[in-house]
């Protein structure tokens, strides 16, 4: 940064996970980084920064996008869900995990588990567009998010058993 | 270090404000389409001098219209809005937009990424530039007093990095001329992986009247500092069946015009040209067997 920048900051309202946020931020910041950092949901990741991997992907108006290049000022006024709110806590404590997250548990379709919240995320988006996709469509939805463990194989197998089981 | 660190960042809701704050800041104002282009740009240390950003979001310039055959593409037009729109395509004229977008990036990205963005960015691998420039797409540039200037894509995109914009001005629209009836437009490319930048690309329309070839363009992308129109190869089509021997001629016409094609560490020229002649038959072929209209 420049010794004269005079950065100023700004507010911006998000509804993240259906709760109304106000966030006060500088205007060259990532969503990415508003949601880690200021608003501690870790759920979602920061891989590669620069649109290549997909660990950061979150919906924004149920569209997935890269919320590690996408500015937080853009981002004012819209809808934000992230991993977090996928799973519902009740009250005895128990975690209920999405039909997603389950599918990819019961597939075994993640081993380090960082590209996990960006597939998940990226399978919501695609299931609620088409409820019915062939392996095909599945292949061609997730060019965007790399996975370095799993060979992709498990990760598909989820994502079609969540196809199959709707049809 | 790299990054945007601007003082302001403005959504302003009309022309007027847009160009009053282009005006006011000069050379250190940034418009923002999707921003995605502006990313990698920051990240690279390009744009730190930057002190108000432009995001043109809240104008209303999401439409996409249709008028008397031509389609008039708002300068906020997503590339997945774009590539939803199954009933433009379905008379085949229009087929090289759907091409090129099916495969542009990550749905990530083309959630994000404007139509204005991605001719504005002025970058000769893209994609979508290459055909809208074989569609004869027009730009709506917008300045003082609400002017509009409509300048041709080709003229638009002036070099590498180097749109036709002078201060105060803005991207508003772009309209897509109605294509001769039987048209059929085609894209192609050839990367080196699914997450490659085009180190070829190629649009063709193409028009058959009673079995025979009546008018033809051929635009490459990645060969030049922008969109590269063969017009030699296309003439060579004309009046041919699209049988071998035309195509054939047709890649003998595109070595000759296509001189000097881009030589950078991704390909050689002599690779490229390889390329152009292969993509030339396959993207024609393409277009002329298209279904529709
Ligand atoms: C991961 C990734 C993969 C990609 N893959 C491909 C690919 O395969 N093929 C391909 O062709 N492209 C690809 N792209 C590039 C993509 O096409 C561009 O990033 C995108 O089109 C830019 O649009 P934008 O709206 O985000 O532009 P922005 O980043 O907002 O802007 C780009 C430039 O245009 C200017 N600008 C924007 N709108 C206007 C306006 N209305 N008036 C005046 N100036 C304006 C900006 O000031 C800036 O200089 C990829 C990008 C990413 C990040
Ligand atoms: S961190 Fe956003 S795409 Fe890799
Ligand atoms: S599970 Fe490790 S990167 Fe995907």
């Amino acid at each position: 940064m420049g010794e004269t920048m005079t950065t100023t900051t700004m507010t911006i309202n998000l509804t993240v996970n259906g709760e109304k946020r106000e966030v006060s931020i500088e205007p060259g910041d990532t969503l990415n980084f508003v949601l880690r950092e200021k608003l501690g949901l870790t759920g979602t990741k920061k891989g590669c920064d620069s649109g290549g991997c997909g660990a950061c992907t979150v919906l924004m108006d149920r569209k997935p996008v890269y919320s590690c290049m996408l500015y937080a000022a853009k981002a004012d006024g819209s809808e934000i869900t992230t991993i977090e709110g996928l799973q519902n806590d009740d009250d005895d404590d128990d975690v209920k995990l999405d039909p997603v997250q389950k599918a990819f548990a019961n597939h075994y379709g993640l081993q380090c588990g960082y590209c996990t919240p960006g597939f998940i995320m990226l399978t919501k988006a695609l299931l609620d567009e088409n409820p019915h996709p062939t392996e095909e469509e599945v292949r061609q939805a997730l060019v965007g998010n790399l996975c370095r463990c799993t060979g992709y194989t498990k990760i598909v197998e989820a994502v079609m058993s969540l196809s199959e089981r709707r049809r | 270090m790299g990054g945007l660190h601007p003082e302001n960042y403005f959504k302003p809701k009309t022309p007027a404000e847009v160009v009053s704050i282009l005006h006011r800041y000069k050379e250190d104002a940034l418009i923002m389409g999707g921003g995605t282009e502006i990313y990698e740009l920051s990240e690279r240390g390009f744009l730190t001098s930057v002190k108000a950003v432009v995001d043109l979001s809240n104008l209303g310039l999401d439409k996409i219209r249709e008028r008397d055959g031509e389609v008039l593409l708002g300068a906020s037009v997503t590339l997945s809005q774009l590539e939803r729109q199954r009933e433009l395509y379905a008379g085949g004229a229009l087929g090289c937009l759907p091409d090129a977008l099916r495969d542009l990036g990550p749905l990530q990205v083309r959630n994000m990424a404007t139509v204005a963005g991605a001719v504005t960015a002025c970058i000769p691998f893209f994609d979508l530039p290459v055909a809208l420039a074989c569609l004869n797409t027009v730009i709506e540039v917008q300045g003082d007093g609400g002017k509009i200037r409509r300048v041709p894509i080709l003229t638009f995109q002036r070099d590498y990095l180097q749109p036709d914009l002078n201060e105060g001005e803005f991207v508003a629209g772009l309209v897509v001329p109605k294509q001769e009836d039987g048209t059929k437009s085609a894209f192609t490319k050839f990367v080196s992986n699914a997450g490659d930048w085009s180190i070829v690309n190629c649009a063709s329309a193409i028009r058959v009247t009673r079995g025979k070839v009546s008018s033809a363009k051929v635009v490459f992308g990645a060969v030049a500092n922008k969109p590269f129109v063969a017009e030699r190869a296309a003439a060579a089509l004309v009046g041919t069946r699209l049988d071998d021997a035309a195509l054939e001629s047709a890649g003998g016409a595109l070595d000759e015009e296509l001189v000097d094609p881009t030589s950078d560490g991704k390909a050689s020229g002599a690779y490229r040209k390889r390329l152009a002649k292969i993509l030339l038959k396959e993207t024609v072929r393409k277009a002329a067997s298209r279904r529709g209209g």
